[in-house]
């Protein structure tokens, strides 16, 4: 593709994406959050962990803009560094969750036969263990670090990718234009990289995408559930500690959920806006 | 058809193999050693003669193939390891506490499936009104929500702000106890929080089910041939488009099972989700483990079931 084409190209895929306005607030809020999350404690006036540093349980105000918890630590600082922690661990399980799913699923999908049916046995099987206990059980057993729920989530969130990837490698395999390519002597490895792959391409990125908002549910439920990283302020573990304090205190368990909750819905709206521009034909198409 | 049916129920088993194989693997990889795992939570101080003792006992001192082949022979007979916090079996640990999971897990299905389904027929019957934007729009909230924090919301919004409901637990001790009004106060919030997600992902398929079979030119005939609305909906359209719908209920049951653990433990609903969430707190391995082995067999068994169903409702199935 040549330069021109190329730009007219990108600026069809934009207008496409900017038709849809969820996927336009979806970019903005995440480019907002992404902000909160590198620039962190310079943007809020206290650190996350600290305790004591206004009183207990006060209510949102002009000072403590989301309230304080019953430690007296100030909620916003809490889920303006929880953006951090969140956003990190969503991408990286993600991306950890796409590259098993990727290889897995063009191996599957293109060699086919024994190998094929050897992989959709063990996808099956991670998918009939309930994914958030058998992360649970890991983290537990093996120490609960942030890369341990990091390392978890991403291998225990490739089946989707997997299967997806193998189902247009099924398809793109026997193509004319594939067909064409092996009837010149193309190689498998030529084949995969540089024909088919570039065809799947677009259901890798909107797959991930959603796979990342997935991957911030998982940890928030894993923080939730009492196996975060202790020494980390997450979005799930302000939940946790707000359970006890429904009654009294609905500021500590409203604003970070709906940290999670906005970012979330953020990336599965970017997550169709990119499914609408890269794929026309498609349109609405999921799961 | 029988042979159809043996076929998948043999085809069950090697998954449930290798879930117990993957529980054996867990207690190998993980580190320290396996004999202080079945140790956990046991009251006053371990003496290291007592450890040999235990690790002669639970036979942790064969070689490990020999280990593995007692271990998933013991899995099998219902032998799930001894929880030393409870001081009782974790097989008969976890059965006791299943009937009250599966009662919200259940209704809450049930809950999904009816509210799913009506949403869903009724935005496909009004393309562009406003109940088939209320689908569209729920289903993304839907995937974007978490349980546990929906919980929370429902807690402070229903039973703190405006009290009609309690804010968790269960009237009465066993499931034949308390009365019935009771029971469904303490079930309204829980079933709630956990089937909304499952709601909107159903009314969504059937949203879509339904539109592509209203695009076929017999639903077109039966219209021109005068049938009401109702009959063409119900009789015509729905119960074609019901396999898409079992599929998305059944699919998501490993989900609903892992959403029911977040769930009780919001509502301090006394099931497995709350046992789950003690036992971490606990480090109580072999109960933890005994429930992902539990769980994983019920999730394999349903989705047998919904197959074998599923090809009693399509015939073609079978033959694929």
């Amino acid at each position: 593709m040549d330069r021109i084409s190329g730009r007219a190209a990108s600026a069809q895929l934009w207008r496409r994406y900017g038709g849809n306005k969820g996927a336009v607030f979806g970019l903005f809020f995440l480019a907002a959050l992404l902000i909160f999350a590198v620039a962190g404690g310079s943007l809020t006036r206290y650190q996350a962990m600290d305790t004591g540093v206004g009183p207990a349980l006060s209510p949102p105000g002009d000072h403590f803009y989301m309230g304080t918890d019953d430690l007296g630590r100030d909620v916003f600082s809490g889920v303006a560094y929880g953006a951090r922690v969140s956003l990190l661990v969503g991408f990286i399980a993600a991306m950890t969750g796409t590259l098993i799913g990727v290889s897995i699923g063009s191996i599957s999908g293109y060699f086919g036969g024994s190998t094929d049916y050897v992989l959709v046995k063990v996808s099956e099987l991670f998918q009939s263990v309930p994914r958030l206990l058998f992360a649970l059980v890991i983290v537990v057993f093996f120490g609960n670090t942030v890369w341990n729920v990091v390392v978890v989530i991403g291998i225990l969130s490739w089946p989707r990718m997997g299967r997806l990837v193998r189902s247009e490698f099924l398809r793109l395999r026997e193509s004319e234009f594939v067909v064409a390519a092996k009837a010149l002597g193309l190689g498998s490895r030529g084949i995969i990289f540089k024909h088919i792959f570039p065809n799947v391409l677009h259901v890798v990125i909107v797959t991930a995408s959603l796979d990342v908002g997935a991957a911030i549910i998982t940890e928030a439920a894993l923080s939730y559930l009492g196996a975060g990283d202790p020494n980390l302020m997450t979005w799930g573990r302000m939940i946790f500690n707000a359970q006890r304090f429904l009654r009294t205190a609905w500021w500590m368990s409203v604003f970070p959920g709906a940290a999670i909750f906005f970012t979330v819905l953020s990336l599965n709206l970017i997550g169709d806006g990119l499914n609408d521009a890269l794929n026309p034909r498609l349109k609405g198409v999921r799961r | 058809m029988v042979a159809y049916t043996i076929k998948r129920i043999l085809g069950a088993f090697p998954l449930v193999l290798a879930v117990v194989v993957i529980n054996f693997a867990l207690l190998h990889l993980a580190p320290g050693d396996p004999v202080y795992v079945f140790l956990q939570g046991g009251a006053g101080e371990v003496t290291e003669q007592y450890v040999q003792q235990m690790r002669r006992q639970l036979g942790l001192d064969k070689p490990l193939a020999e280990q593995l082949v007692v271990y998933v022979a013991g899995v099998l007979r219902g032998n799930l390891g001894y929880s030393h916090f409870y001081q009782s079996p974790v097989f008969q640990i976890i059965v006791e506490r299943m009937p009250v999971t599966y009662l919200l897990v259940l209704l809450s299905t049930l809950f999904a499936a009816i509210a799913g389904i009506a949403l869903g027929v009724s935005a496909a019957n009004h393309p562009h009104a406003f109940v088939d934007r209320v689908c569209t729009v729920t289903a993304v909230f839907g995937y974007s929500i978490p349980v546990f924090w929906l919980g929370q919301l429902l807690i402070i919004a229903f039973s703190v702000y405006f009290s009609i409901f309690p804010t968790g637990g269960i009237p009465a001790s066993a499931l034949g106890q308390g009365g019935l009004l009771d029971w469904a106060l303490h079930l309204t919030l829980p079933v709630v929080c956990l089937g909304v997600i499952q709601l909107t992902l159903v009314a969504r398929v059937t949203r879509a089910s339904m539109l592509e079979i209203y695009g076929m030119e017999y639903i077109v005939s039966a219209r021109a041939k005068g049938l009401s609305n109702m009959t063409v909906t119900l009789k015509h359209s729905l119960r074609n488009a019901f396999l898409p719908i079992v599929t998305v209920i059944s699919m998501d049951f490993a989900f609903q099972i892992a959403g029911a653990m977040v769930t009780e433990t919001v509502f301090s609903w006394p099931g497995l989700g709350r046992l789950m969430f003690d036992s971490v707190l606990r480090r109580d391995y072999p109960v933890l483990m005994g429930l992902l082995i539990l769980t994983s067999v019920s999730v394999i068994v349903i989705n047998l079931v919904t197959d074998i169903f599923y090809a009693y409702l399509d015939p073609r199935v079978v033959y694929q």
